[in-house]
């Protein structure tokens, strides 16, 4: 596989993936594309990874999944969030913002420093 | 946007359905993607293998997405069918809550149907079921026995009891990893006002070692101490060490006054262990620590053992069997050559032996199974079985009235059925209603065996150590009855009502036709009636039996007698003498106290004394049974046994020492001796002495057991016996009335008075004659009861149930009813035939239940006593009874349907 985005950090995937259905009911090839394109290609995601965060999600009742026809007219597997979900996108969100914050603050540190 | 939704747990129940849809899932993703990349200029080839990279490893996430999708639909699964559960539980609990009425008759029929059975399976389990409580391995632990020719019965019998010298035959054989000998004994601890009486048990210092019991405090004896000369110790019961010492720790090297020592307490044993007998066990004393044991340790005619073994690892009960009976029976051979060389010895005719063939039986450490099982202990396993035909009773009760709720309920199920409700959730509330009943019925179960099995224990069965709380055992039992009694009562509603036809059960209006489920449930009652008849007819057997036995001439009057037994140490022969005679004229002097007398030798349901007897002009003694039981009397004795003399005199005051050398025998005596003579001035000689000249003939008195034949009985004057020859106790006749006729209440004053005759007096035991007659009538009293309790809750179900099938009939016929007394038949008539409806379903029953009572009767002939099993007396009353309560119980609903107003039936229709 080239290499040609950034690897993902460790449960970075599931805050993207619930931030994609956020907006609305959304298939998995839409989130997959959703994130594409939001990130410019900046993320190299395995796709199957991404099913898999689907999936567990729903497990878990942070999404649930009905069947509907896509708006290419087929049928397809739609994805919604949760109370649940939308809660768990909040603090991930939030610690996700202080985590970047915090690695921030060291990097600006460094550079003063050097 | 919204999608028109598919149910997912339906989707979900099935997994190929998962995989499915997961492939779908995929294969759109990858469609779409492959379209994108072909309109963003890709070829088709190239696209694909784009979409694949972006992808990753496709079988790899397949896998791992499939596992999840799995691991979801299960927990789906799982909390779907917990959902589903809840909400049937609910509605049918709903269902229930609506008709409190049945739901509470359902309940308490349960309850007593259930109850019932576990009553009788703690009994079961007690007796039948569980080894003693404490003993290790208790499968290879046996009861050894011997089958052997019985000198003081006269027949071979299998008998539990051995000498000390058989308990050392035992010791070496090489089937045996151990073997333990011990003998029960009443005790008395302390002395005076303080002391109490305690169940003791010898045992040897095997003992502990063979059953594998671990102490709970201190520790137990073993051969140690089991010696002549021994150090004094003593193991006490749990029950023992809470009652008289509070559980006190320290309880550890108190000592006990025994009378013939001082004995330190050492250990413990665990709680609920009563040794190899299920009856109460309060101190264990080692064997040779007893006084007699000089004397028992070498005599081979000293029976008072019971022995325990413990087969070797991979010995067979068979190998054991043959060792010992190999041992056993040259033991019995010399010792009857031995026996045989003395008699010739002593110019005497020898004592006629058996044939000398013992066998030895390793027995089942459960003495209800072996065979030595008491009469209580058939009568109880009889009575397991009778109480399962009460379950069967209360199931077919219990399933009539569902039938009739549901009957009633039929609209209300075919337009639910009509509704779409499917049959399968229509049956899984019924179920559940089940459920809900028969849990509800196992605590109110519980709540019945705690109640009446302290009756069934406590009254008839106090010989046994029971513990106080029902076991875990009892519980899971109840339950699991409880579930599967419901079930199979629900059974039957269940398959009727989820057969309506629906359009049938709309147009009938819920009213009216239904003669399939009326039929079941006649065929119910008839069912209930016809089990009832089986138990009315077992109770019927035993009460009769048990009015025959108490109704047997005992020859005396047990009622109002008092046995006194002194406990006593350091009192010779002498001292005796005169300790009787002041306690005789003391107690005579006592109000209600009509006489007292001082007795030696057998005493009725209590000892047999045996001793060789010449005959002038006999070469053998011609008794073909047992030898005659020896009785050794003061001329009280006739007058306060109130025994009867049949010809001549009783032994008199004035038959002392110097007089003229007497004797007083039985009929049964009289003829095996001197038959078509009269006994009177006939004399024979007791082992060396004079020859003793018969002046009476005594009624036959009751030996050993109620139901016996007579056997041969005399009686010796107690003041010509022998200087060695003192009296061991006296048995005290209470005035007629006194105490409510209860002669116990006397029993503490009599001791007291007693005591202060001689300080060297411990104590004295004073038993009523009546309490030891009482294990011999025990078998008869428990059936009785039990059986009769069994047959009228039988009864009272069966008459609920049959006038439920009528009030039911009659409601629904009301029009029908209603047209014909509007044509004019009379209202007699309309009740007549209500009541003959009854009278057919009752009669049905009856038929059926005499035919299994006929056929069953004849197995329990053994336990019943003057009594046939086809007794008509029992049979008539049994039929009476039940067509009486059939005729009462169609009363009301014959009443009804003789009330009612054509005009206002007509017009309901």
């Amino acid at each position: 596989m080239a290499d040609g985005g950034m690897r993902l950090l460790q449960g970075t995937l599931d805050v993207l993936v619930l931030k994609a259905v956020a907006g609305g009911p959304q298939h998995g090839y839409g989130v997959a594309r959703w994130i594409r394109e939001t990130t410019d290609g900046a993320l190299e995601i395995e796709e199957g990874a991404l099913y898999s965060a689907l999936h567990r999600m729903e497990r878990r009742k942070w999404l649930v999944s009905e069947w509907g026809v896509s708006e290419t007219g087929r049928r397809a597997k739609f994805y919604e969030l949760t109370r649940a979900g939308r809660n768990a996108l909040a603090s991930e969100a939030q610690s996700w913002a202080r985590y970047a914050e915090a690695v921030f603050k060291v990097l600006r540190a460094r550079e003063a420093a050097g | 946007m919204r999608w028109p939704g598919g149910g997912r747990w339906t989707r979900v129940f099935r997994l190929g359905g998962v995989e499915r849809d997961l492939d779908e899932e995929l294969s759109y993703h990858f469609d779409r993607t492959v379209e994108e990349l072909e309109a963003a200029g890709f070829t088709r080839a190239q696209a694909e293998s784009e979409a694949a990279r972006r992808f990753g490893d496709r079988s790899r996430w397949r896998r791992e997405l499939q596992r999840e999708d799995r691991l979801a639909a299960a927990v789906a699964g799982v909390l779907a069918t917990l959902r589903a559960a809840a909400d049937v539980l609910r509605a049918s609990a709903r269902t229930l809550l609506r008709s409190p009425a049945l739901a509470a008759g359902i309940i308490v029929t349960f309850a007593l149907g259930v109850g019932a059975n576990a009553v009788m399976f703690g009994v079961v389990d007690r007796l039948l079921l569980r080894a003693p409580e404490g003993i290790v391995a208790p499968e290879e632990v046996r009861r050894v026995m011997v089958e052997r020719h019985v000198p003081w019965v006269g027949e071979r019998r299998t008998v539990e009891t051995f000498t000390y010298p058989d308990y050392e035959d035992l010791r070496g054989l090489p089937s045996l990893a151990g073997v333990a000998a011990y003998s029960e004994r009443n005790l008395v601890v302390g002395r005076g006002e303080e002391a109490y009486e305690a169940d003791g048990v010898h045992a040897t210092g095997s003992y502990f070692r063979v059953l594998g019991v671990r102490p709970a405090l201190g520790r137990f004896f073993g051969e140690a101490e089991d010696r002549i000369g021994g150090e004094r110790v003593a193991v006490i019961s749990h029950g023992l060490w809470q009652r008289r010492f509070g559980g006190d720790p320290a309880v550890l090297g108190r000592t006990l006054d025994l009378g013939f020592g001082t004995f330190e307490v050492i250990g413990v044993a665990p709680r609920g262990f009563t040794g190899v007998e299920i009856g109460g066990a309060d101190l264990w004393l080692p064997m040779l620590s007893s006084p007699d044991a000089e004397r028992f340790r070498e005599s081979r005619n000293w029976w008072m053992l019971r022995i325990v073994a413990r087969l070797a690892p991979s010995t067979t009960p068979a190998a054991f069997e043959a060792q010992a009976t190999t041992v056993y029976r040259r033991a019995m051979e010399e010792l009857a050559a031995e026996r045989r060389a003395r008699a010739v010895a002593a110019g005497r005719s020898p004592v006629r032996e058996g044939p000398a063939d013992p066998e030895v039986i390793a027995a089942s450490l459960i003495a209800a199974r072996g065979p030595l099982a008491s009469d209580e202990s058939a009568v109880a396993r009889w009575l397991a079985g009778v109480s399962f035909l009460v379950l069967l009773i209360a199931c077919a009760n219990v399933a009539n009235l569902l039938l009739a709720r549901t009957a009633r309920r039929r609209r209300e199920v075919a337009v639910r059925l009509a509704l779409g409700v499917s049959r399968r959730r229509l049956a899984a509330e019924m179920l559940a209603e089940g459920l809900l009943l028969a849990v509800a019925g196992a605590v109110a179960a519980l709540a019945v065996a705690h109640w009446g099995g302290s009756l069934v224990r406590g009254t008839l069965l106090p010989d046994i150590a029971w513990e106080s709380a029902p076991g875990l055992r009892l519980v899971a039992f109840t339950l699991v009855l409880a579930l599967a009694a419901a079930l199979a009562a629900t059974m039957l509603p269940v398959v009727q009502a989820t057969r309506e036809e629906v359009t049938h059960a709309l147009r009938a209006g819920g009213r009216g036709v239904s003669g399939g489920g009326s039929r079941l449930r006649s065929g119910l009652t008839a069912l209930q009636a016809a089990l009832s008849v089986v138990l009315l007819v077992g109770a019927g057997l035993f009460v009769r039996s048990l009015d025959r036995v108490n109704a047997l001439d005992m020859g005396f009057e047990p009622d109002g007698l008092l046995l006194v037994e002194p406990v006593a140490t350091g009192l010779e022969a002498e001292d005796r003498w005169v300790l009787f005679e002041a306690a005789r004229a003391r107690l005579g002097a006592v109000d209600v106290i009509e006489s007292a007398t001082m007795v030696a030798g057998s005493l009725p349901f209590y000892s047999t004394i045996v001793s060789d007897l010449r005959v002038p002009g006999l070469d053998s003694l011609p008794f073909t049974g047992e030898l005659p039981a020896m009785h050794l009397v003061d001329g009280e004795y006739f007058t306060t046994m109130r025994l009867g003399v049949r010809e001549g005199r009783a032994i008199e005051p004035t038959d002392v020492r110097g007089a003229e050398p007497v004797a007083v025998v039985n009929a049964p005596f009289a003829s095996a001796v001197w038959p078509g003579e009269s006994p009177l001035g006939k004399c024979f000689h007791v082992e060396d002495g004079p020859c003793l000249e018969v002046v009476g003939v005594a009624q036959y008195a009751q030996q050993f057991g109620v139901a016996e034949e007579a056997r041969p009985q005399y009686y010796l004057p107690l003041m010509q016996q022998d200087a060695e020859t003192a009296p061991q106790s006296l048995l005290v006749r209470v005035r007629d009335g006194v105490a409510g006729g209860d002669a116990t209440r006397v029993a503490p004053s009599l001791r007291r008075a007693f005591l202060q005759l001689d300080p060297r007096l411990r104590y004295a035991n004073v038993t009523p004659v009546k309490a030891l007659i009482a294990p011999y009538t025990r078998s008869w009293e428990l059936g009785a009861t039990v059986f009769t309790l069994f047959g009228l809750l039988a009864l009272v179900v069966a008459a609920i149930g049959l006038y439920s099938v009528l009030a039911y009939e009659v409601a629904q016929r009301r029009p029908e009813i209603g047209i014909r007394s509007a044509l004019g038949a009379s209202r007699e008539r309309i009740v007549r035939q209500v009541v003959g409806r009854a009278l057919g379903v009752a009669g049905t029953g009856l038929a059926a239940g005499l035919l299994a009572a006929l056929v069953l009767a004849p197995r329990i002939r053994d336990l019943l006593y003057g009594v046939s099993p086809h007794d008509a007396v029992t049979l008539t009353v049994v039929i009476t009874v039940l067509l009486s309560v059939a005729v009462a119980a169609s009363l009301g609903p014959a009443w009804r349907a003789s009330r009612v107003d054509p005009n206002e039936a007509l017009r309901a229709e």
